[in-house]
C-alpha cells in the first residue's frame, strides 16, 4: 500500500482517481490546486504524486518544478487533459517520470503508479 | 416562442434597436450577458425605444447602428426624437453588462459599458432613471410602450423597473 | 482583424479544425463510454447574430463549459448542451463512482438545480473535449496552445455568447466559427461545439499548414 497525492481542480477527477487507486489497495491524499499540493506534499511526504496542469492558484507544472526543488527524488506524473508534445517535453524536463492523457483508462493509471513506485 | 409570431413583439438583435408608438408593442432583447440595453420611453405621446449595445467605443456601423455606445446612441436618441419623442421628459432605464466568464480574466467588458453608457447620456444632459446592471446572471429585457414598464427577466427571477 | 483569409486558406484551416473536432468527439466518447457521432464540423464566417442563432437563439438556456484559448493560436471555445441533456450526461459520467443512495436525484423537478459533482463532471468533460481539441491543433505547432481553467455556466445562451463575441467583433463585423454537434448513440445526448478563434491569430496555423498567402 503506498500513499498517493492527487492533484486536480476538478472534484470529479479526484473522485474517479481516487476510487481506482482505494480499490488497488492505496491510501489517497487529494488537493485541488498546485499550491496546495505543494503544501500537502511537504507536510505528508506520498509516495508518489498523479498531478493535473491546468488549475487555478498555481498550476501542475509550477507545482511539479517547486516540489521537485524541495525533493529532488519526488516521484510525479502527470494526469493532464493536455497532450501537446511541447508541454509533455516540458513536465519532462521539469522532473515529472510519466505522462498520461486524460480520458485516461484505469489499468493507464494504474501502470503509471507502479512504475512511480518501482522507482 | 408563439410570441415572436406576434407583429407587436418587436426584437432588438445584438447591435440592433427597435422603436414604435403602438401601444400593443412589446420591445424585447434576449439573453443579454456584457452587452447593454438602454431603454427610452416618452411618457407623454408612449413612444418607446430599445436598443441593444455591444461595446463602449468604436467606429459608427451600418450594419449595427448601436454597436458602439459613444457613437451608436446618438443614432438611437435621433431615431427616437423623429418618432416625436422628446428626450429631456422621456425615462432612460439600463440593464445588462453583467460578467458571466471570469476565467479569461479579459472578458470584463460589462463594467466598461455601464461606466460608458452612464457618462455618455451625461454628456448630453440626460440622466438614467433606473438600473438593472452588472452581476454575473444573464438578463432578457422588454419595454412596454402602453405604459413604460420596463421588465427584467433572469432565469431565476423577474423584476420590473 | 488584420488578416483576411483566402479560400483556400480557409479550406486548410477547416481541415485542421475538422480533425481537432472529430478528436473532440472521439475524447467525449472514450470518457463516458458512449457511441459518439459527430457532426460533420462547419467553419464559416458569421455575424454576432448568426452565432447567436446557431447556439440555438438568444434566449436558449444552455449548461455551457466555456474555455479561453491562448498562447500560439487565441481564442475561445464552448461546449453547449441543454439543462436535460447535460443532466443525463452527467449521471454517466458519475455512475459507477458512488454508492447506492448517493447519486444525485435522476428525476429532479428543478431541470437547472445541478448537484456540486455534476458540475465537476460536466465541467471535466467540457475540459477534457476542448482539450483534446487543442491537442490536435497543438500537432503542427510549435509552441503549445494553452487552455484556461474552465468555467461551466448555466445560462441563456446570448449571455453566454455575448462576451466572447465582443471580444472577437471590437474591430471586425464578422467573427470565424467553427461549430460541430456531438450526438450519442442513442440521441438521448446532444452537444455542440464551438470554436471560435481570433483571426489575426490564425496566421501561425496557416504557416504550420503552408497555407499563408495562398
Amino acid at each position: 500500500m503506498a500513499k498517493i497525492l492527487v492533484v486536480d481542480d476538478a472534484a470529479f477527477m479526484r473522485l474517479r482517481a481516487a476510487k481506482l487507486l482505494v480499490e488497488a489497495g492505496h491510501q489517497v491524499l487529494e488537493a485541488e490546486n498546485g499550491r496546495l499540493a505543494v503544501e500537502i506534499y511537504l507536510r505528508e511526504r506520498p509516495d508518489c504524486v498523479l498531478m493535473d496542469i491546468t488549475m487555478p492558484e498555481m498550476d501542475g507544472l509550477e507545482a511539479l518544478a517547486e516540489i521537485r526543488a524541495k525533493d529532488p527524488h519526488a516521484r510525479i506524473a502527470m494526469l493532464t487533459a493536455m497532450g501537446q508534445q511541447a508541454i509533455v517535453m516540458d513536465a519532462i524536463k521539469r522532473g515529472a517520470r510519466d505522462f498520461v492523457v486524460k480520458p485516461f483508462a484505469p489499468d493507464r493509471v494504474l501502470a503509471a503508479v507502479n512504475k512511480l513506485l518501482a522507482a | 416562442m408563439t410570441l415572436t409570431e406576434s407583429p407587436s413583439l418587436l426584437v432588438a438583435g445584438i447591435g440592433e434597436m427597435v422603436m414604435s408608438s403602438s401601444p400593443d408593442a412589446h420591445l424585447v432583447a434576449y439573453g443579454l450577458g456584457s452587452c447593454i440595453a438602454l431603454a427610452v420611453w416618452d411618457p407623454r405621446i408612449k413612444v418607446g425605444g430599445l436598443a441593444h449595445f455591444m461595446l463602449p467605443n468604436g467606429p459608427a456601423n451600418n450594419s449595427s447602428p448601436v454597436k458602439f455606445i459613444d457613437t451608436g446612441l446618438d443614432t438611437f436618441l435621433q431615431a427616437m426624437e423623429a418618432k416625436g419623442a422628446v428626450l429631456t421628459r422621456s425615462s432612460f432605464k439600463a440593464a445588462g453588462a453583467a460578467a458571466m466568464l471570469t476565467v479569461g480574466g479579459g472578458l470584463a467588458i460589462g463594467k466598461r459599458n455601464a461606466e460608458m453608457m452612464e457618462s455618455a447620456l451625461a454628456e448630453r444632459g440626460l440622466t438614467i432613471t433606473a438600473t438593472s446592471l452588472g452581476g454575473n446572471a444573464g438578463r432578457t429585457v422588454q419595454l412596454e410602450v402602453s405604459d413604460g414598464r420596463f421588465l427584467i427577466k433572469s432565469l431565476s427571477s423577474v423584476t420590473e423597473l | 482583424m488584420t488578416l483576411t483569409l483566402s479560400e483556400a486558406g480557409q479550406n486548410a484551416v477547416a481541415g485542421t479544425f475538422g480533425r481537432a473536432m472529430k478528436r473532440a468527439g472521439e475524447a467525449l466518447g472514450s470518457m463516458s463510454g458512449q457511441v459518439i457521432e459527430v457532426q460533420t464540423p462547419q467553419l464559416k464566417r458569421c455575424t454576432a447574430a448568426e452565432v447567436l442563432t446557431m447556439a440555438g437563439g438568444p434566449e436558449s438556456v444552455v449548461l455551457a463549459v466555456y474555455v479561453g484559448i491562448f498562447g500560439s493560436l487565441q481564442g475561445h471555445a464552448l461546449l453547449l448542451f441543454s439543462p436535460a441533456d447535460a443532466h443525463r450526461l452527467a449521471q454517466i459520467l458519475l455512475a459507477g463512482l458512488l454508492g447506492p443512495g448517493e447519486l444525485p436525484m435522476e428525476e429532479s423537478t428543478d431541470v437547472l438545480a445541478y448537484d456540486e459533482l455534476e458540475l465537476s463532471a460536466l465541467q471535466e468533460a467540457g475540459n477534457v473535449t476542448i482539450s483534446a481539441f487543442l491537442n490536435e491543433l497543438g500537432m503542427h505547432l510549435h509552441e503549445p496552445v494553452q487552455p484556461t481553467p474552465p468555467q461551466v455556466v448555466i445560462e441563456m445562451a446570448g449571455a453566454v455568447l455575448d462576451a466572447v463575441l465582443l471580444d472577437l467583433v471590437s474591430d471586425a463585423d464578422q467573427v470565424l466559427a467553427a461549430k460541430t454537434t456531438f450526438s450519442e448513440g442513442g440521441r438521448a445526448i446532444d452537444g455542440t461545439l464551438f470554436v471560435l478563434p481570433r483571426a489575426d491569430s490564425l496566421r501561425v496555423l496557416l504557416d504550420a499548414l503552408g497555407a499563408f498567402g495562398i
